[in-house]
């Protein structure tokens, strides 16, 4: 069990990742927005952050970028979840301090294989 | 001039304006939170179901889908919003899932039939919505709606036709190039690219059509791969009358990097053509990595004009190791402008951030 | 002896007792006609906006960032003795969700270390670099560099000290992407920002040649990671006041003229531009102080004589975010340069104004502009002046005069207050009460108070402008010709800036 923070300003989207998560034994936090999702991680340590990187005001890179910058969470194992397919910009994610991206439209099963891999790839 | 009582009676008036809008404003808010928590309310019961849904295995969605299909009208409007927001975002097994909802539901039928509504929003709506359901039955109505009077809901269709990807789809989209009603060649270009390479039969009947289509039937080739068509894209690049085709052609040859798309780049170089062509097909070159352009690429080092030089300058870089020596003794022994693009080059190799990208002049 | 002199007296008070009642009612009327033009435009913005709404679930964002055919973008960013914040800046910039685009920085000769901070955050290597001259540029490049070893899509170039304009030309000159998004190095962009102002570039490409976007004020706001993540409506006075200028004049104004196809001015924090256009009307005029209205008003003339159909849009999300004054002085100074600005650009293009060559610029949106923005001023100070004049000479009923006022005050709140009713409604970013309550402080006093006190500093920008004053800022001086009286001056500017 994990505990897993899932940052994204679809409501939909945010329930939905932290429905298939629960259910496959994490402890979820949500939050909406970049902010929120700052916040949430210096009040409580989480083991994973899923962020997406469409968000109105600070954006997943964003949230990345600071979350690299503090001590405390400079190691914190980061998913984006992006729309984007290009090749650069994936370059761009990983520049921004990012362990794995998810592309939109995903399949709940899918980022659920893939966010238990990267927390058994942590663990090692 | 004006009597004092207008103007008593406009004080008057204004300060009930006045207070009404501070009103308004204090309504706007609580009428927009009650709204959204209304809907919340309605939606919460069955939101629990359709995750549930979305997540289960496949032994337990039949009945899930079931009581899904069952609730009442005011519940599925509630929960609509969400259905369709998650029908873009989800993949795989949860996507197929929602679609078959959707059908259960009617939905997809009601929004082919909200396509002939005479609210613009709607048909855009519900043209966003077939898209995402890639609901096929709904291609014949769409490629209508790209005639349609809004511009927007035009966009919308022709997005929705790339989603659906039925290449039935590709004649209407190159004829919406043109006309009154036109819609945009970067989003039809978007729509045909998505139908892929199967499209690409009836994407090169475009290159005998109007300039505009002859343009997005190239680039669209192009980008998807379509090496059979290069000896009729390098046609396009020799003989077309039109300097957009011509730069369109030179780009795509570069993309598909046939050796047959060699001779008519190197042609297209003179210093005669359009500086846009020249500084295209330069850089095709160089997308092509053919080492039997680097003396043609050399003398275009000293070019008058900067941008076909320095695009020139990283086509060879582009070369490997041949480029990269040619650049080397142009800098050394090359006078001027010659030696100074070739340094300019090697020093953004050397720092690792080479600016490969051709400029994009004329196409937008 | 005496009733001879009394004779002329009291005809030349008759004749001033009708002056100033004339006066009096222009400025009357003058107040009514503005404050319902603005009216009539916020309107035209809420008519746009609630269109928006309905659109909002097709507009195409998505497909806008996957698509390969979405146009790239050379983000241009001058910046002279920014030391402090620039790296910062340049972070959010590269950070922007856009699928592709470059950040390139002009150092315009500063002397406080800026592009040694540059070089240290961004690993920067000095690159030999060979300049294209598509527009004319002052200040000689002293050196070029580049990021090393990343993918990151970064340039920086330093030149010698040539102001603003020179700078965001040397930009043009080393963009290498078709369109170019001109950036202030104190602006704070949304990270969204780039897609919003790049989708009529989509939309309509045969038309669209510049688009600009909303700017804000960042004042109070909650900003983190360089990006607002809450605005909020701050808590000074002068803070409020702007809020509520920015949101009628700024946001609501220029909306409603995007509208009716007459957007003038997109601000130089924000705006986003087709770089051939912006080539082929020459560049920035580095000898104009509001160079992004001028670019923008020259566009409009280089296209219009051209014959080109074409486009220059507003748009509306919310993007951009700047800091304001909340110095008196700073404000004075800001206020003062902008009317300067306005008065040189208007005498430049004076040949525009009514020419119905120049299509609805010409005799609608030109025209708009020098009746309610630059003469606003001088009326207004008129007023003060004028209308105690008439009561004290019995010219108007002082009864009527007052209740007047009164409703004509009332008229420019209101109206101020439409466009608060308007933001809530359609946007709806302060999500706290007390922010509805700072703006509707702002709106009464921004009417009563704020717009006379501006209304002196604008006079004397607007009297520099006509004068020809040098410039008190940056380094740069007018080559030789300020001596030369206002006509020519201006026609010796206009040439210059016709350069093509």
């Amino acid at each position: 069990m994990a505990r897993v923070l899932i940052a994204d300003d679809d409501a939909d989207i945010r329930d939905l990742v932290a429905f298939k998560l629960t259910q496959g034994g994490h402890q979820v936090t949500v939050a909406p927005d970049g902010m929120a999702a700052l916040k949430a991680v210096r009040e409580e340590p989480v083991d994973l952050a899923l962020l997406d990187i469409r968000m109105p005001g600070m954006s997943g890179l964003d949230v990345c970028r600071e979350l690299r910058a503090a001590p405390e969470t400079a190691t914190l194992p980061v998913i984006l979840i992006t729309a984007r397919s290009q090749e650069g910009d994936v370059e761009v994610g990983f520049a921004a301090g990012a362990d794995d991206y998810i592309i939109k439209p995903f399949s709940p099963r899918e980022l659920s294989s893939r966010v238990t891999a990267l927390l058994n790839r942590v663990e090692r | 001039m004006i009597p004092p009582g207008v103007v008593r009676a406009a004080l008057l008036g204004l300060s009930a304006v006045f207070v009404a809008l501070s009103l308004l404003i204090v309504c706007i808010r609580g009428v927009r939170v009650y709204r959204q928590r209304r809907r919340e309310r309605i939606a919460a019961p069955v939101r629990g179901l359709l995750l549930q849904l979305l997540c289960a295995d496949e032994d337990d969605q039949s009945e899930l889908l079931h009581q899904l299909t069952q609730i009442d009208k005011r519940t599925w409007r509630a929960l609509e919003p969400s259905l369709t927001a998650l029908l873009g975002k989800v993949a795989g097994g949860a996507r197929t899932t929602l679609i078959s909802l959707y059908e259960l539901r009617g939905a997809a039928g009601d929004a082919v039939a909200a396509l002939g509504s005479h609210r613009a929003a709607r048909r855009g709506r519900a043209a966003q919505v077939l898209g995402q359901l890639a609901h096929r039955p709904a291609v014949a109505p769409l490629c209508r709606l790209l005639a349609d009077r809004d511009p927007e809901v035009r966009l919308a269709a022709a997005r929705a036709l790339g989603r659906i990807g039925d290449s039935a789809a590709v004649p209407h989209l190159l004829e919406c190039l043109q006309g009154p009603r036109p819609v945009p060649p970067g989003v039809v270009m978007s729509a045909l690219v998505s139908l892929g390479p199967e499209s690409q039969p009836r994407v090169s009947a475009g290159l005998r059509m109007e300039p505009l289509a002859r343009a997005v039937a190239i680039e669209v080739l192009g980008a998807t791969g379509a090496v059979s068509r290069t000896s009729e894209i390098a046609r396009a690049l020799r003989e077309d009358p039109e300097i957009e085709v011509q730069i369109k052609a030179a780009r795509a040859l570069g993309r598909l990097g046939m050796p047959e798309a060699l001779q008519p780049l190197l042609a297209a170089l003179d210093p005669d053509r359009p500086v846009s062509l020249r500084t295209v097909s330069a850089g095709a070159l160089g997308n092509l990595g053919a080492v039997v352009a680097e003396s043609r690429l050399v003398e275009l080092l000293d070019d008058p004009n900067t941008h076909v030089a320095a695009t020139a300058a990283r086509a060879l870089l582009r070369l490997g190791p041949v480029g990269q020596g040619a650049l080397r003794t142009a800098a050394d022994h090359a006078g001027g402008r010659a030696a100074a693009q070739a340094r300019a080059a090697l020093a953004e190799l050397a720092v690792g951030g080479a600016r490969h990208g051709v400029r994009v002049e004329v196409a937008l | 002896m005496s009733r001879v002199g009394a004779e002329p007296w009291a005809t030349l008070l008759d004749a001033l007792h009708s002056l100033v009642a004339v006066c009096d009612h222009i400025v009357i009327i003058y107040f009514l006609s503005i404050n319902t033009c603005y009216l009539v435009l916020i309107l035209v913005a809420l008519r746009e906006f609630l269109r928006r709404q309905g659109r909002a679930p097709f507009a195409g964002y998505d497909d806008a960032v996957t698509s390969p055919f979405t146009p790239p973008v050379s983000v241009i960013m001058p910046a002279h003795n920014e030391a402090v914040g620039i790296v910062e800046a340049v972070r959010a910039m590269l950070l922007l969700h856009y699928p592709v685009f470059e950040v390139v920085i002009v150092d315009d000769g500063s002397t406080d270390g800026t592009l040694d901070a540059l070089r240290e955050a961004f690993d920067l290597a000095e690159v030999e670099h060979v300049m294209p001259d598509d527009v004319p540029v002052r200040g000689r490049i002293t050196s070029v560099h580049l990021p090393r070893g990343g993918p990151v899509p970064l340039l920086v170039a330093r030149k010698e000290n040539g102001g603003k304009a020179d700078a965001l030309n040397v930009g043009i000159n080393l963009a290498r992407y078709p369109l170019v998004c001109m950036v202030d190095a104190d602006s704070i962009l949304d990270s969204q920002a780039l897609l919003a102002v790049a989708k009529p570039f989509s939309d309509d490409p045969m038309r669209v040649v510049a688009s600009g976007g909303v700017v804000g004020l960042a004042n109070g706001c909650t900003v983190v990671g360089g990006r607002v993540v809450e605005p909020h409506v701050p808590r000074e006075l002068l803070g409020r006041v702007q809020v509520v200028e920015y949101l009628r004049a700024f946001f609501l104004g220029r909306t409603g003229w995007s509208k009716l196809g007459g957007l003038l001015i997109i601000a130089g924090a924000f705006g986003l531009f087709r770089r051939d256009v912006v080539v082929a009307a020459g560049g920035m005029d580095p000898d104009c102080i509001g160079e992004d209205a001028e670019l923008v008003i020259r566009l409009h003339r280089h296209l219009r004589e051209e014959g080109r159909d074409y486009r220059i849009v507003f748009v509306t999300e919310p993007i951009s975010w700047s800091e304001a004054p909340t110095q008196r002085s700073v404000l004075a100074h800001q206020r003062r340069r902008w009317h300067r600005g306005l008065t040189e650009i208007m005498l430049k293009h004076r040949r525009m104004i009514g020419n119905p060559r120049y299509g609805r610029i010409g005799l609608l949106a030109l025209p708009f502009h020098v009746l309610f923005e630059l003469l606003a001023p001088v009326v207004e100070l008129a007023g003060v002046v004028l209308v105690p004049l008439g009561v004290l000479l019995g010219a108007v009923n002082a009864d009527f005069l007052w209740r007047f006022l009164l409703a004509a005050y009332f008229y420019a709140v209101v109206v101020s207050l439409v466009s608060v009713a308007v933001e809530e409604s359609a946007f709806h970013r302060f999500t706290r009460w007390r922010d509805v309550w700072g703006s509707l402080v702002g709106v009464v006093a921004e009417n009563i108070g704020y717009r006379q006190m501006t209304a002196w500093w604008r006079l004397r920008g607007m009297w520099d402008g006509l004068r020809g004053s040098p410039q008190v800022w940056g380094s740069m001086t007018r080559a030789g010709f300020a001596s030369s009286g206002e006509a020519e001056d201006s026609q010796v500017k206009a040439g210059g800036g016709d350069r093509a």
